[in-house]
């Protein structure tokens, strides 16, 4: 089973999750920027999808990554950094439109029955060397992410075999039915079997690179300072015209630093711009600061069954002591919203967001920043004054920043909360090894809940025995309603149903919400065309930018 | 620098006075006493947020300002001073006991030991401090004790060099041969006589080690390998007033800055005074 | 050759020290690499076929055999030769550690020299030196950035540069924050080393019978106190590379220092060897060099003692 909840460390562990955006997703204050290139109406304040259009080509464009990518090898992309590259480096069967939808690329598909998918690949589809991506390519890059030493071979879980059955035709067999396959189809890219065999260990590094059939060629990789993309003049797919002649990525990531050179026009642009770089950036005179989209969203997770944090008066206490508002305004300077529920409005299913949005307004007037119903709560329990250890990772400045508020709103309670900073790796461990986690009463995490049914992350949470279950929580008429849910072919019923376990849910407040975060994009006055929703990760972005005149 | 210690006790009323070492001495007790007692003094709790006035600038209500969660600098420094004294203080501590004893004890012995002893001495002495750290940061956590560890480390052949030179120097004394002729045993000798003499000297290092430490201690806070950042210290300071800078907000950085500085300064001219008196060989 | 042989003994204990103490640190590189999503059957894959499990002598002397023959091995992380990783960092940090060394060993000796000789200038030059040393080079950092950065818009506060010219105008802000401790100190060592010579005797003598200022500064002063200068400059080199950690973090120069601290924090085992041993060995030789030059420079410690 593909776990589908993602609780990230750091930000960019989360771009990890990204590869579950399924078709459906369509945002609340989202402009619906279509694919191609129509222009969308940009306003100040709103969730923006996607530039206006760009009207020219340029020669460089200086893009920021908030990394080094650690790997160009499309089996290994869970990064922002490599995922960002990659996409633009290397065609996937489908990929996805600014507002999440999807659309054919290298391949159309057939849903021949629910264990078989049939792929047909494009004929006029080539290899930057100039040769054909045969359905063997193909079929060599499916069967090679089978193997469990690949991070992305997750997605292959069910898959039983992956054949060529024709002269451009690949058929994928599944051991049980995994309806989310095809859409994950987007994020791995098609690598030309010669190459990669040729390259063997040095694939998908500096040094050995990658063959694909991108719209860009890999150029000069130099770690540790930048890495280029030139464009592909003879791109197969004549639709897409890239505008960009070079684009050079740098890797800063550190928010002054990059603050600056964005501001400078040292750099044209960059996605995931860290909070606190915000209020220089809103004030620039080089370029613009947008907000997008996005499914991301930082919960305070309880972590055990025990200790102070079982009473459930006392999660009640953080629900109404967390002035959320404030904490979506000091620290994320409006790349975040207040977020009340789990899971994050914007993994809602658009057709049933009245339903949702609904279930949602009653949680969350019923939970509001509340300091007298805290303290009544607290008062109530048995709360004793021991301190609430939550765990932080060391090093996130924007977490860290929201961990202080939320120890301070706790304590204007009566609650005490220690802050302890975990390093990244014990931090990594701790969200998925119950034997790290002991000692620490809940953890400040940022989660992916990147599909468009919230069933999935519940799944994940909720029922007895999963993974992120933290809390061990098990109650009968939840998990008869997620499994209900799930076999349902009624979206509305489905809906109604999952609102139902979400009352209960919430009720036991296993995950305390705080904010909902967008994606933040900053692009100089010189450019435009920019995917500024999240769907930037899973298409090729750097195709959409180019001159503003 | 030959100047022998008999009986610091005897010369030191004669000597003139050194206004700079007094100087440079009350600011020290002045610092320490903020380091103790500081907190009471601060007009605010120092983790306390006020997210409607963060960011400001010096006013009545905050004295140097506020940081980006509003919380008051003035108060943040004040409180932070402990913290930013404790480490370098059980450091200079630590690595003063160590080195001075592994230095008489080498001294005393002689011969291989003393051979060993030095050797060792340099091998520590070639790892660079910020990698003690870092390596101390992966191992213990970061956190208060992984710089505590990592410095009194890195601090122990400070001591051991200097201390050593005067121990040999005491060692070859008439007064030790007629101690030792009299019957007292090497014990005795190094924890009485000897000891009491390099005193002076592990004072003066010390004091200039606890301005150098107190610095090195900041930095490891800096680098995000030390004191975490809810904390009140003057390095996690400096590091959470960077991300400000850009919007010219620079109060954080500059006044933890200061204090580093005003404290480093204060304890070298003070330990440097105190050597010159007592004839430290530095 | 003692003197080498000795260096090689400090750098083989260091890297075992290094090597013992990563291993026994809390988390598990495969975290990093997987991701919190993979697996348990996944981990368990990536960690045989990195070998995690193996014994940790067995993976010392693996990596130490390996190491001799020039093969630093490969980044947990990067999956990249540690060589090919660390090189054009390298460059980075020498070139910052370079012009850092110019920048005080010029500006050191120079207001020493005058301090030394001329004693009216004396005490601001030795004030000044006394507050320099006193200024860590984080500190330093953050008053730089936010005056001639933030506010003058001078320099740029961040990365490399590429180019000549470029990459010395963003290592300006950079090496001054790196020299200032260094730079005060060999102000001092030198103002001190000049003021004893200009005291002696022979040149009190030579002053006496007229012989041209310029002239006794160069032949006899200057060349006199070289020693104690050089001593001092070549141990302020070798900090400089420690130091140069700090300054990377402060202005997000990726160097070898960033990469150090990044790499302790993943695990990356033969990253931080080899960044370690870089380190280790700057600082040994630059030491042993210190050593072997004054015993050939001073005649006093060439006769046998």
């Amino acid at each position: 089973m593909t776990s589908i909840f993602m609780r990230a460390g750091r930000p960019r562990t989360a771009g990890f999750a990204a590869m579950f955006i399924a078709s459906a997703v369509v945002l609340a204050g989202c402009s619906g920027g279509g694919g191609g290139g129509d222009h969308d109406q940009v306003n100040a304040g709103d969730l923006v999808s996607k530039l206006p259009a760009a009207k020219g080509e340029v020669d460089v464009l200086k893009w920021n990554l908030p990394g080094e990518p650690e790997t160009l090898d499309p089996a290994n992309t869970v990064y922002y950094p490599s995922g960002t590259v990659v996409r633009n480096l290397c065609d996937s069967l489908i990929t996805a439109n600014p507002d999440f939808t999807l659309k054919p690329n290298l391949a159309t598909f057939e849903v021949k029955s629910p264990t078989q998918i049939v792929y047909t690949i494009n004929k006029d589809a080539k290899f930057w060397d100039g040769s054909p991506v045969t359905a063997e390519d193909v079929a060599y890059t499916l069967n090679r992410v089978r193997d469990p030493k690949y991070v992305l071979s997750f997605i292959m879980i069910n898959v039983k075999s992956v054949d060529v059955t024709g002269v451009d035709e690949v058929t994928v067999n599944f051991a049980t039915p995994d309806e989310l396959f095809a859409n994950e189809m987007q994020n791995i890219g098609i690598i030309q079997k010669a190459y990669t065999e040729k390259q063997g260990d040095k694939f998908g590094t500096a040094a050995g690179g990658v063959m694909c059939s991108g719209p860009y060629k890999l150029g000069k990789w130099s770690p540790g300072n930048s890495l280029t993309m030139t464009r592909n003049d003879d791109y197969w797919n004549k639709d897409v015209r890239p505008l960009a002649k070079t684009v050079k990525f740098s890797f800063i990531g550190d928010a002054t630093a990059l603050a600056q050179a964005l501001d400078s026009g040292e750099i044209d642009g960059s996605y995931e711009v860290p909070a606190s770089a915000i209020p220089v950036l809103k004030k620039s005179s080089a370029g613009r600061l947008v907000f997008g989209p996005s499914t991301q969203g930082v919960n305070i997770n309880i972590t055990t069954p025990d200790g102070v944090t079982a009473d459930p008066q006392v999660r009640q206490a953080f629900q109404h002591a967390l002035d959320r508002d404030a904490i979506a305004k000091v620290v994320y300077h409006g790349a975040a919203t207040a977020n009340f529920t789990a899971v994050t409005p914007a993994t809602w299913p658009k057709a049933e967001t009245d339903i949702y949005q609904a279930g949602y307004d009653e949680i969350a007037a019923a939970r509001k920043y509340d300091l007298e119903a805290a303290k009544k709560l607290v008062e109530a329990s048995d709360y004793d004054g021991t301190p609430i250890v939550m765990a932080v990772q060391a090093g996130d400045e924007t977490i860290s920043r929201v961990a202080q508020l939320v120890q301070q709103q706790a304590k204007s309670v009566g609650l005490t909360v220690e802050i302890r900073s975990l390093q990244p790796l014990v931090f990594t461990e701790a969200g998925y090894d119950a034997t790290k986690r002991k000692g620490i009463d809940m953890m400040l995490q940022s989660n992916f809940n990147a599909t468009a049914d919230p069933l999935e992350p519940m799944g994940f949470t909720y029922l007895p025995g999963q993974p992120y279950n933290y809390t061990e929580f098990d109650n009968p008429a939840v998990t008869k309603l997620l499994t209900d849910a799930r076999q349902s072919f009624d979206a509305k019923e489905r809906a109604k149903m999952v609102v139902e376990a979400q009352v209960i849910i919430e009720q036991d407040a296993s995950a305390i919400p705080v904010v909902s975060t967008n994606t933040t994009t900053f692009l100089n006055n010189r450019l435009t065309g920019a995917v500024t929703s999240f769907a930037y990760w899973s298409l090729a972005s750097m195709t959409y930018i180019g001159s503003a005149n | 620098m030959t100047s022998l210690t008999h009986d610091p006790a005897a010369t030191e009323t004669r000597r003139p006075k050194d206004k700079l070492l007094i100087i440079a001495g009350s600011l020290c007790g002045l610092l320490v006493f903020v380091a103790l007692f500081g907190f009471l003094f601060a007009p605010y709790p120092p983790d306390q947020t006020d997210v409607l006035a963060s960011g400001v600038g010096p006013s009545p209500d905050h004295l140097l300002g506020t940081d980006s969660l509003g919380r008051d600098i003035l108060s943040r420094a004040l409180a932070g001073a402990r913290i930013s004294f404790a480490g370098p203080g059980l450091i200079v501590l630590a690595s003063a006991v160590c080195g001075t004893t592994l230095a008489i004890f080498a001294a005393w012995t002689g011969g291989w030991v003393d051979q060993t002893l030095n050797r060792l001495l340099n091998v520590v002495f070639a790892v660079p401090g910020i990698l003690v750290a870092v390596l101390a940061s992966a191992v213990f956590g970061a956190g208060f004790w992984a710089p505590v560890i990592a410095l009194t480390v890195i601090y122990i052949p400070y001591y051991a060099r200097v201390v050593r030179s005067a121990a040999v120097r005491e060692r070859n004394m008439p007064y030790v041969e007629g101690l030792r002729l009299a019957g007292l045993s090497s014990w005795r000798i190094c924890s009485r006589h000897i000891l009491r003499n390099v005193v002076p000297i592990v004072l003066a290092q010390g004091t200039i080690a606890f301005g150098l430490a107190l610095a090195d201690f900041a930095a490891v806070s800096f680098l995000g390998l030390g004191v975490q950042t809810p904390t009140a210290e003057w390095g996690v300071m400096v590091a959470d007033g960077r991300s400000e800078l850009l919007n010219g907000d620079m109060q954080q950085s500059l006044v933890a800055g200061a204090c580093i500085v005003i404290t480093v300064v204060a304890f070298n001219i003070f330990g440097d005074r105190l050597g010159a008196r007592y004839g430290a060989d530095r | 050759m003692s003197a080498a042989l000795g260096a090689a003994g400090t750098i083989l204990a260091a890297s075992f020290v290094i090597f013992t103490a990563l291993s026994f640190a809390p988390g598990d590189p495969v975290a990093q690499i997987l991701g919190a999503k993979a697996t348990d059957e996944a981990r368990a894959a990536k960690r045989a076929e990195l070998g995690l499990d193996d014994p940790l002598l067995e993976r010392y002397w693996h990596w130490l055999t390996s190491a001799l023959h020039g093969d630093l091995g490969v980044s947990l992380t990067f999956r990249e030769d540690v060589t090919s990783l660390i090189g054009p960092r390298l460059e980075t940090t020498f070139l910052l550690v370079g012009s850092a060394a110019v920048l005080m060993v010029t500006v050191g000796i120079l207001l020493g020299s005058l301090a030394g000789i001329r004693p009216g200038w004396r005490p601001t030059i030795t004030g000044l030196a006394g507050l320099g040393i006193s200024i860590p080079t984080f500190v330093a950092a953050s008053a730089l950035i936010s005056v001639f950065a933030v506010k003058l818009g001078w320099f740029p506060t961040f990365g490399a540069g590429e180019g000549l010219t470029d990459r010395i105008r963003h290592l300006v802000l950079p090496a001054i924050a790196l020299s200032v401790g260094f730079g005060a100190y060999i102000t001092q060592i030198t103002a001190a080393a000049v003021r004893e010579e200009a005291e002696k005797e022979h040149v009190m003598t030579s002053r006496g019978r007229g012989i041209p200022a310029r002239q006794i500064i160069r032949k006899h002063i200057l060349r006199n106190a070289a020693l104690p200068v050089m001593t001092a400059s070549g141990l302020a080199v070798a900090g400089l590379v420690s130091g140069a950690v700090v300054v990377e973090q402060a202005f997000a120069i990726d160097g070898i220092g960033s990469l150090l601290v990044k790499s302790t924090s993943s695990k990356d085992y033969s990253v931080v060897l080899a960044i370690s041993l870089v380190i280790v060995i700057v600082f040994v030789v630059v030491t042993t060099i210190i050593d072997v030059a004054q015993v050939l420079l001073d005649p006093r410690e060439r006769t046998p003692r």
